[in-house]
């Protein structure tokens, strides 16, 4: 098959994503690739319009580029915008935001999925570079040879990590006397001469800072004495990722095995919002 | 030539506690507010306890619209009720599966089974 190439030029408006799908869809098929594979790359396509329309093109007015060549081997598909959006990034904000968006395993998230997850997923390659148009250009690749069922999975540490696991773990752990999780909880009193850890915690804790952040508080709570309260002050956290979670049931196991207690203090809305939705929030004091 | 989709929701023999949305066509961000506005009264009603989307004529969905069922999946849990899915076509379950939705909300192959599977949730 010689080599073909389809230029398209579009108005910024995602009233066109139908339009822009059914000549994806027609290409992919046209390319040879299986019926799967159309609806994944189709897919792709609309992922990449909308960021391209939504966040690099001023509606209605830009121009978005789309350009598809195809061989008897595989597809290249380029989309680029001229960047006048209100929310337009550089390509290497682009880049660093995806990379953030691949850190975040959270199943529940409701944005942040369709460049880092989707995107890198189903295709061979993806290149973010700046564009002639003033914006950015997202190009990618699929090869004929790589379009088998079934698709690839994801890169083992972007597979999302199941809750059923983590309430497996959960469940393991031994909770205080069932409370009703309306009812506010009577935390008991720390002991008299107890000896008494304070942790401070701050920002943000996901894949990209885990290690730092929980590092220190794991060999802490490895090395407290019989009987130890470790408070963690969650006063300047604003966000906690699942592994994190993971951690904080660890080092409640680890704490019960030693006859201590792990106590929250200043939990903001979301961390308890998260904590409520695995449970941990009546396994663990929670001021 | 916008993206259409029809959207009905009905409740079964009268039991608000269960109720099916349709969904037919294509949904993306262009017609997600629409579908946000006929769904979201129904999801935030607190006599439903279940919610079962039928996707059997459902063509296509992107991103942002797992993003819309992954808030639903968080408010109806806060409040021990549930999203089930039905009926999806391969497109729609390589996107649920890749995302990882599926390993919170349950699936069945047929409304009937969803059905079935929300009356002994109900009954429990």
């Amino acid at each position: 098959m010689e080599k073909q190439t389809i230029k398209i030029e579009l108005t910024a408006n995602l009233d066109y994503s139908a339009l822009v799908r059914h000549v994806a869809d027609e290409v992919f098929q046209n390319a040879q690739f299986s019926k799967a594979w159309c609806g994944r790359l189709k897919l792709v396509v609309d992922e990449l319009f909308m960021n391209a329309v939504r966040y690099g093109s001023t509606k209605d007015k830009s121009l978005v580029h789309l350009t598809f060549e195809y061989d008897g081997l595989g597809i290249r598909f380029v989309i680029e915008d001229d960047g006048s959006g209100p929310q337009a990034k550089s390509a290497e904000e682009l880049k660093a935001l995806i990379q953030r968006n691949e850190s975040n395993h959270d199943l529940t998230r409701t944005s942040g999925r369709g460049l880092s997850m989707i995107t890198r997923a189903w295709t061979d390659s993806m290149v973010i570079s700046s564009s002639a148009y003033g914006g950015i250009a997202m190009a990618f690749e699929k090869k004929l040879e790589n379009a088998s069922q079934p698709p690839p999975s994801l890169p083992t540490e972007l597979q999302p990590q199941p809750l059923d696991t983590l309430k497996v773990t959960l469940a393991a752990l031994r909770p205080s006397p069932a409370i009703p999780l309306s009812a506010p909880r009577i935390l008991e009193p720390i002991p008299a001469g107890a000896p008494v850890f304070e942790v401070k915690l701050a920002g943000e804790i996901d894949q990209s800072n885990l290690l730092e952040k929980i590092a220190p508080i794991s060999n802490q709570v490895a090395t407290l004495p019989n009987g130890s309260i470790l408070i963690l002050d969650f006063k300047d956290l604003t966000y906690i990722n699942s592994t994190f979670i993971g951690s904080l049931a660890a080092w409640y196991k680890a704490l019960q095995g030693k006859q201590g207690r792990i106590r929250l203090r200043h939990v903001n809305d979301s961390v308890r919002e998260i904590l409520t939705l695995v449970g941990l929030i009546n396994v663990l004091e929670v001021e | 030539m916008p993206t259409t989709a029809t959207i009905t929701v009905n409740s079964l023999e009268n039991n608000d506690a269960i109720r099916v949305v349709h969904i037919t066509g294509e949904l993306d961000e262009s017609n997600l507010p629409e579908f946000e506005r006929t769904v979201g009264p129904v999801a935030l009603d607190p006599k439903t306890q279940i919610l079962i989307f039928n996707f059997m004529g459902l063509k296509f969905m992107n991103s942002k619209v797992i993003g819309y069922f992954a808030y639903l999946y968080t408010t109806l849990s806060r409040t021990q009720r549930k999203i089930i899915f039905a009926c999806y076509n391969q497109n729609i379950r390589d996107i649920i599966t890749l995302v990882g939705l599926d390993k919170v909300v349950e699936s069945f192959p047929t409304l009937e089974g969803a059905i079935e599977s929300a009356y002994r949730i109900v009954q429990a």
